[in-house]
């Protein structure tokens, strides 16, 4: 049986028409001068078409080799499909296929880890102390006006209005903060406290020395030493630079995961769940670090810890933590391990501040 | 609209290029035909498998998507095939990894201290952000035009596009810039710019396509989109400003007065009338814009002698998206009836929220298939089934060129979801 078919040699666009005949095992391609322009073995035939044509062929010859051959006769195409039962069939990956994916996988996951483990980490405790100090301190101020100011405009009133201004329970706290930063090694990394009138039981330490401190906290204190303990892990948190480093890591957690997953079904979701896991670890192990320094701090300064115990039983029951990244209480997974972190220090020295000098702080946004 | 302004009609504009001396040229049709059945189990399949791979399956995924969709065209009863693999793309996405992963950590971490030290000027490091993102979007767009036309082949013939993506990528950000100071006068430009380095790069074996456009062409196509644009904007500004809803507060931040804004219900009716009005319109004139701008375009593209020309239509587009968003109403409607209806037979709410969850996970990639079926697929129908190649036979002369076509898939491109499918 002789055909025509449609010849494209891969080499030229024009079409070449060609005599199509079965030769045994072979398919035999010659022009229409009878010159042989093809000896195709029946095995190496497939179809190119995706989705099948009934009646219609697209073959190929081998995996590198672009020609292609169009036999449109629907009787030699139903004879070629019994012929060549591997028509349909996926050619055989070459021999080592599979390196690159091997080289380049592993390549690819090595920066992943790399990157996780070592990169992120390194970058983000250098970055925090890259920034010199005069920025830093730019940025802390900056910081803390955005708060007082969102948070006068929540309560529709001035910044002036929110700023507990009391001169002498400021000095009170300044000095209580001076004090135990002097008890560690000697460094202040909390210059300045701002105390803010707002119902939350919240503190939390800005880039370059500032604190700020929500009047809910200091209404929900009943000791001095519950306060005091909460300013020094507020301590720890600046002295450590966390929330520098958790910015940095964070931003790099979020490129990784989304670089690494593509926008596909459940990938941005994926990445969030990443993100967030991870994430989280890098913020308790800060949380951890900075209740140590607390206990340190306190310790240091002669000062019992133990009714910090209690304030932040009392902030956790209420659901205290808000919004704010390093809130004094934001990975509450980690609470009840806080706690017996506190509760091992033990509950030696003495008061943190006089009684009249406690009644002022208790005062100041009255 | 402007259809009588001339020379984008493509009548007008194709007669004026190239016309063949004897004027005998035989004049074939693009066609575009994919089965919507194979191509909606693939998407199903595709979505499966991309669910238990975390995504990684993509790759995978895209490839035989692409095979159905390139095959489905054809020229001269001809059709395309698409010679990429999963494992060029999967390849290229390994190496953009650890090329684009370190350099893109840097460059966050950068934008983001940059934000971070100048409080003062919020706008500033955003700026800088965006236009760092656009350029380099339209760096791995064109990477990815790239890998898909050196993919893609003809009558065993491959195509492919020459150019620097860099050179690309920078040209357009400025002329995206002087577009945004120019309150979009300069956008023409822009296009002009785009479709001149994209068609006169792009070549089919030892071919080279040529285009002949100009910027005041596809300003002629586009001011009216502009003016209209820019009097809508200007126009609510002026009546937010007027009703002192908006205000420009001490920080100079616009701050919206939510009580003013929704002060009786009648303001709020109109509002949103006003506001579906204005949208409706600038959606009805952003795709009558581009289709002016595609008839254009293919009738200024030559291909040695061989040209196109496309009577595409504004209302075969129109109405794509209408059926589309007929489609999404029922679906939307259909889902809460759904919802509800389970809410309320349901015996227990602990059940309603354990059906809810992956209920919607079936919405979300339901959309997402019903998007590519009825959207992309006829979209891509209509485009084809408008063009015209003049003096086809053109196209027989052609011989393979062995070039450098891009070894590793589209990675940059990639790693970023550039490009829908």
């Amino acid at each position: 049986m002789t055909v025509s078919g449609r010849l494209f040699d891969g080499k030229s666009a024009k079409a070449q028409a060609v005599l199509l005949e079965l030769a045994g095992d072979r398919l035999i391609l010659k022009n229409e001068a009878g010159v042989r322009l093809g000896d195709w073995p029946l095995d190496e035939l497939r179809d190119e078409n995706v989705v099948a044509v009934k009646s219609a062929l697209r073959v190929s010859v081998a995996g590198g080799d672009e020609a292609r051959l169009i036999i449109e006769e629907p009787e030699f195409v139903a004879e070629l499909r019994r012929l060549c039962p591997r028509l349909r069939k996926k050619r055989a990956a070459p021999p080592g296929w599979w390196k690159p994916y091997l080289y380049w996988g592993g390549g690819a996951a090595l920066s992943v880890v790399i990157i996780f483990t070592v990169v992120l980490p390194l970058l983000a405790s250098q970055i925090a102390y890259l920034i010199p100090d005069s920025t830093r301190d730019e940025i802390g101020r900056g910081a803390r006006d955005y708060f007082i100011n969102a948070i006068a405009s929540r309560q529709k009133t001035t910044p002036e209005a929110v700023t507990c201004k009391s001169v002498a329970a400021n000095r009170v706290l300044q000095r209580l903060v001076s004090d135990l930063g002097a008890a560690g090694d000697g460094d202040l990394p909390v210059t300045k406290v701002t105390v803010i009138r707002t119902k939350a039981a919240n503190a939390f330490a800005l880039p370059g020395g500032q604190l700020l401190v929500f009047s809910g906290l200091i209404d929900m204190a009943d000791s001095p030493n519950g306060l005091a303990g909460v300013l020094a892990h507020e301590i720890g948190h600046a002295k450590y630079r966390h929330p520098t480093r958790l910015f940095v890591a964070n931003t790099g957690v979020a490129t990784v995961f989304s670089l690494l997953l593509g926008d596909v079904t459940g990938g941005t979701f994926l990445a969030a769940m990443g993100q967030l896991t991870v994430g989280s670890a890098y913020s308790r192990d800060f949380e951890r670090e900075a209740d140590r320094t607390a206990v340190e701090l306190m310790q240091a300064a002669g000062y019992d810890i133990s009714p910090m115990i209690l304030l932040m039983k009392k902030i956790s029951t209420q659901g205290g933590a808000d919004k704010f990244s390093f809130s004094f209480l934001n990975s509450h997974p980690g609470v009840d391990e806080r706690i017996s972190l506190l509760a091992a220090a033990g509950n030696a020295g003495g008061p943190a501040l006089t009684a009249e000098d406690w009644a002022l702080v208790k005062n100041m946004c009255k | 609209m402007p259809s009588d302004s001339g020379s984008f009609q493509t009548t007008g504009g194709v007669q004026a290029i190239a016309a063949p001396a004897d004027g005998s040229g035989k004049i074939s049709q693009v066609t575009f035909a994919v089965s919507r059945w194979h191509l909606l189990g693939r998407l199903i399949k595709n979505k499966i498998f991309g669910l238990f791979t975390f995504g990684f399956y993509r790759f995978w995924g895209k490839t035989h998507v692409r095979r159905i969709l390139w095959e489905g065209a054809s020229i001269e009863n001809d059709r395309l095939e698409y010679m990429g693999t999963a494992k060029e793309l999967f390849l290229g996405f390994l190496i953009a990894m650890i090329i684009l992963l370190p350099l893109m950590l840097v460059a966050s971490l950068i934008a983001g201290l940059l934000s971070a030290v100048t409080p003062g000027l919020p706008g500033g490091s955003d700026m800088v952000n965006i236009a760092v993102l656009y350029a380099f979007w339209q760096f791995a767009r064109y990477r990815l035009w790239r890998y898909r036309l050196s993919r893609t082949s003809w009558r065993g013939i491959r195509f492919f596009l020459s150019g620097s993506a860099l050179t690309y990528a920078w040209q357009v950000l400025l002329r995206m810039a002087l577009a945004v100071v120019t309150l979009g006068w300069a956008y023409p430009w822009l296009r002009a710019y785009k479709l001149d380095y994209q068609l006169n790069n792009t070549h089919f074996g030892d071919g080279k396509f040529t285009y002949e456009g100009t910027a005041g062409g596809l300003f002629r196509i586009y001011w009216p989109f502009i003016l209209i644009g820019q009097l809508v904007i200007g126009a609510i500004i002026i009546y937010f400003i007027s009703t002192d809803a908006v205000s420009l507060s001490t920080t100079t931040v616009l701050a919206v007065d939510k009580e003013k804004l929704t002060a009786g219900e009648h303001a709020a009716l109109m509002l949103t009338a006003g506001g579906l009005l204005i949208f409706m319109t600038l959606s009805v004139l952003s795709f009558a814009v581009r289709v002016w701008e595609f008839r254009y375009l293919a009738g200024v593209t030559t291909f040695g002698l061989a040209r196109f020309s496309s009577r595409l239509r504004i209302r075969s587009v129109l109405a794509i998206f209408l059926l589309l968003l007929v489609l999404m109403i029922i679906g939307y409607v259909g889902f809460a009836v759904m919802i509800v209806l389970i809410i309320k037979s349901g015996p227990a709410a602990g059940l309603a929220q354990l059906i809810f969850i992956p209920a919607f996970i079936v919405a979300w990639i339901s959309f997402d298939i019903l998007k590519t079926l009825f959207l992309l697929v006829p979209l891509v129908k209509a485009v084809c089934h408008s063009l015209y190649v003049h003096n086809v036979d053109v196209f027989e002369e052609t011989a393979a060129m062995s070039v450098n076509s891009p070894k590793y898939g589209e990675g940059f491109a990639d790693a970023m979801d550039v490009g829908a499918f």
